[in-house]
């Protein structure tokens, strides 16, 4: 009791909150009885506070591993926009002298961001492992496993990181982990006796609405229709960058009343923040985004989220319509789609693979830089050059290069009969790989096509139950898209006619304010 | 429309001299000897640097579409090197109007532009946040040598916050004035205030219907012509000259080439000397030199260049009449070295400069 009250006093000091939600006690309780924790709770129920509280009480350094670097960086903004200062995110793109300075004070910070192809870093893990690691935290832990749904084969390797840096206790976070992958994550990090805290992924304030369309103008035509008479904040999801500038476009064009942007992993750093900060102070309505958007958003009060592609997972379509309704209030998740979709993802993930001829290629080409006496390290950017394959490919590759002992300490390791064996282990593992994921493509594709509750299909392969609804169940219950009246955004104020009236606003001219 | 009349009269200048690599350097703001040397010879030091996020994809792509515009005709297939043609010259003419192209002062404002221009935007966040006494905002700028200026800067101005917010909209107000008003709406547009958040690049090129990388170089025109104005007229706008003081001085030399300066300055090593010290290539220290001479305007030539090299290779410059090294050392002497060739090439660049 004590302890639970020293916890909510400086939850309140450190993040002015008053309360903990759903787990975030439990965790932390565990946690600073130095225990290993799994945590599996959903998108939005705030696991990051799960170790920035700790890493505020305990004595040394938290250390998290997160794979997305914009991630790492918005999270370092709002730490210290709430004045937690000893916070940095450590990335492969910070300047050589900026790095230098961190590397240099790494036991100053109470919070180390760091990204897991950066912890393959020597310099790096040395001089972490000479500082006190209280805590050591992986946040989208279901990246460890092959059969998560964004395997990160780097994620392997923290096991052994963690032993590098005295076997600290460890937090596994994640957002959705099935039985499958829990014990993945357990197994990989090799801790058995991990306690498991793991709550329920369902939504109760989120309505399942799902339409079939007869082609690409018909989904538009609904999409704009719907929106024409919904202005509420709204997200669009879509499987391509070039898709979500064009129908952007589009809609800007047939609804010059809403306020539109689009966002992917394409644009600039400095562009994405502006249309993040945008969204979040209510200055737009719509964003058009591929999955680059949403991870670290924490707007409260998303009313509605499309899918203008399916994802090609289950597990990605339930933290995509996480972002809806955090607020509680009833939002709708609305998914359309026509038959030529059914393709789309199945191409992608062509592209996160080499195909035979491909792999059979890649080797031949190893071999000969091998027979070249090439005397440079051989990096995963060198290999994505000199091969002309993606970056996803790359990794995995890569990663089967090491493990296969084709390539170790960035030299390749030649021996023709073993490489003949890796290769056909390879070349396995691709097509196990390929169908699991078209296995879960057509998983996602069966739910779509459901005719009975579509809320009891998504959630069975995580949990037994589900709460029910708060409000409407989904479009299989009975829902009608023309019953959803949420409460619209209302623009009161006028823009200001001129550039001068604007700028006049925007300092505050006349503007009291009543200090002073 | 801005980026082709750029690139077009930038290929104008080189006059077919050089590939279009090195109007992509140029632009780029390359800090090499070349593009440093080309900058000063083919008076294109005021669109030096202007755009340094330029990707060489998106430069193909203009290329390649003047070319099908009949603006630029390639000279020979394999060089990539452009020829303006007649219509580009033309089309540069009858778009005078629209191409704010002397606003640019590139070379002097390249780095110097973009540090004022954080700065500016994250004060005004910073102040007008403040006044709300609102703390707890995310800084629209990530950079931080310009996130301490303005910490120190607001600690500063704090006593007077509302004066100074009022001063510095009257100073931004009366130099907007100056451009159209399609182009200080752009320019307002994009600040950020107290929850407002600036709009991005590409929102404002989908609200101004242009292209995005014309935004970019249209503001950059119009922070390289404010600073240019409150530099000259710094007592009518003191505080955006408070803005833009201190901006580390425009030290041209690459950090290398400095510290080879160091090294012939003070200490009066020789090339050898030098290269041996840092374990360099003598080719690489000779190319500090040359960059030294192009900044220095002491530099003693005469060290390198005896008087009747130089005049030598003052004849074959005029004999060829072209500034290409080649063409100019087949006209001298064989022992006369590229390097004696661009030393004298940036002396009388630095002159023509004074
Ligand atoms: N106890 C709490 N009280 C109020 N807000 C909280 C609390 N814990 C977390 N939050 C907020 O919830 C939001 C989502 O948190 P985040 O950690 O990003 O979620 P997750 O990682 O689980 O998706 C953040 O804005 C965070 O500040
Ligand atoms: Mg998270
Ligand atoms: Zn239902």
């Amino acid at each position: 009791m004590k302890q639970q009250n020293f916890l909510k006093a400086n939850l309140k000091k450190h993040f002015n909150y008053s309360y903990f939600r759903t787990g975030q006690k439990e965790i932390i309780l565990d946690i600073m009885k130095g225990k290993d924790v799994l945590g599996v709770l959903p998108t939005g129920s705030g696991k990051s506070l799960c170790y920035q509280l700790p890493a505020k009480l305990l004595n040394g350094t938290t250390i998290v591993v997160s794979p997305l670097i914009s991630l790492m960086i918005d999270q370092v903004k709002q730490l210290k926009a709430m004045q937690f200062k000893e916070v940095v995110a450590l990335n492969s793109f910070m300047e050589y002298e900026e790095r230098e300075q961190v590397f240099n004070k790494l036991n100053s910070y109470k919070l180390i961001y760091v990204s897991p192809e950066l912890l393959q870093n020597n310099e790096l893990l040395t001089r972490l492992s000479q500082i006190e690691v209280s805590l050591f935290v992986i946040d989208e832990a279901h990246c460890i496993s092959q059969w998560g749904h964004e395997f990160r084969p780097n994620y392997l390797k923290l096991h052994s990181i963690a032993n590098a840096l005295n076997e600290p206790p460890i937090l596994a976070l994640s957002a959705t982990a099935t039985e499958n992958v829990q014990s993945d994550i357990i197994g990989a990090l090799n801790r058995p006796n991990m306690i498991k805290h793991i709550y329920p992924m369902d939504r109760e304030n989120i309505t399942f609405c799902v339409r079939e369309v007869s082609n690409e103008k018909d989904k538009q035509k609904r999409i704009i229709h719907f929106l024409s008479n919904h202005r509420v904040p709204t997200l669009i999801y879509f499987s391509s960058r070039q898709s979500t500038e064009i129908v952007a476009k589009e809609i800007a064009r047939k609804l010059p009343q809403l306020r539109i942007a689009f966002y992917h992993g394409g644009m600039d750093q400095s562009e994405r923040i502006s249309i993040q900060q945008q969204f979040m102070n209510d200055q737009l309505d719509l964003i058009c985004c591929t999955n680059a958007f949403g991870m670290g958003i924490n707007k409260k009060n998303i009313r509605l989220v499309i899918h203008y592609h399916f994802p090609s997972q289950i597990e990605s379509y339930i933290q995509e319509i996480g972002r809806a309704g955090r607020d509680g209030n009833a939002s709708l998740s609305l998914l359309l789609f026509s038959k030529k979709d059914y393709y789309i993802p199945a191409n992608l993930i062509q592209k996160e693979l080499p195909t035979e001829a491909e792999l059979r290629e890649v080797f031949t080409q190893l071999a000969e830089i091998y027979k070249d006496g090439y005397q440079y390290p051989i990096t995963e950017q060198h290999l994505e050059h000199v091969l002309q394959i993606n970056e996803i490919q790359t990794r995995f590759l890569y990663f089967q290069f090491e493990k296969h002992g084709m390539i170790k300490n960035n030299t390749i390791i030649y021996e023709k009969g073993h490489w003949i064996q890796a290769y056909h282990k390879i070349n396995q593992l691709r097509i196990k790989r390929l169908s699991f994921k078209e296995k879960k493509i057509s998983e996602m594709i069966q739910w779509m096509q459901k005719d009975d509750c579509l809320r009891k299909h998504l959630y069975k392969s995580f949990q037994d139950t589900y709460t029910e609804p708060a409000f409407a169940c989904c479009s299989n219950c009975g829902f009608k898209l023309s019953e959803w009246k949420p409460e619209q955004t209302i623009v009161s104020k006028k823009p200001p006619a001129s550039w001068e009236e604007k700028l006049k606003e925007l300092f505050l001219i006349g503007v009291d304010n009543e200090t002073d | 429309m801005l980026f082709s009349g750029i690139v077009l009269k930038c290929c104008l200048h080189i006059n077919d001299e050089r590939s279009t690599a090195a109007i992509f350097h140029l632009l780029k703001g390359k800090r090499s000897i070349q593009t440093v040397q080309d900058t000063h010879i083919y008076h294109l030091d005021h669109l030096y640097g202007i755009h340094q996020q330029l990707t060489k994809q998106t430069f193909d792509r203009k290329i390649k579409e003047l070319h099908h515009q009949d603006l630029l005709i390639p000279k020979s297939s394999t060089k990539n090197i452009y020829k303006p043609t007649d219509k580009a010259k033309k089309w540069i003419e009858n778009n005078k109007g629209n191409l704010p192209m002397n606003r640019f002062q590139g070379l002097k404002y390249y780095e110097s532009g973009k540090i004022f221009y954080q700065r500016l935007l994250l004060l005004i966040q910073t102040l007008t946040n403040s006044k709300m006494h609102h703390l707890h905002f995310i800084p629209v700028i990530d950079n931080r040598s310009v996130e301490n200026w303005v910490r120190e800067a607001y600690k500063q101005i704090k006593p007077n916050e509302n004066k100074v917010l009022s001063k510095l909209h009257e100073e931004l107000h009366s130099l907007l004035v100056h451009f159209s008003d399609k182009e200080a709406s752009l320019f307002v547009n994009k600040l950020t205030g107290f929850k407002t958040y600036g709009m991005s690049i590409q929102q404002l090129a989908m609200m101004y219907k242009m292209d995005a990388i014309d935004i970019q170089l249209l503001l950059t025109s119009m922070i390289h012509y404010i600073l240019n104005v409150i530099t000259k007229e710094h007592a009518r706008y003191p505080w955006m000259a408070f803005i833009a003081n201190h901006i580390k001085d425009n030290h041209f030399m690459t950090k290398s080439a400095q510290k080879t300066y160091h090294l012939l300055n003070k200490e009066k090593f020789s090339i050898e000397q030098i290269a041996k010290r840092r374990r360099l290539k003598e080719n690489t220290i000779c190319d500090h030199i040359v960059e030294i001479a192009l900044n220095d305007n002491h530099f003693p030539i005469e060290y390198y260049v005896e008087k009747n090299t130089f005049e030598e290779i003052l004849n074959a410059i005029k004999q060829t009449n072209s500034l290409k090294l080649k063409h100019i050392k087949e006209k001298v002497n064989d022992d006369i070295s590229y390097f004696q060739i661009r030393l004298t090439l940036a002396q009388i660049k630095t002159r023509l400069n004074r």
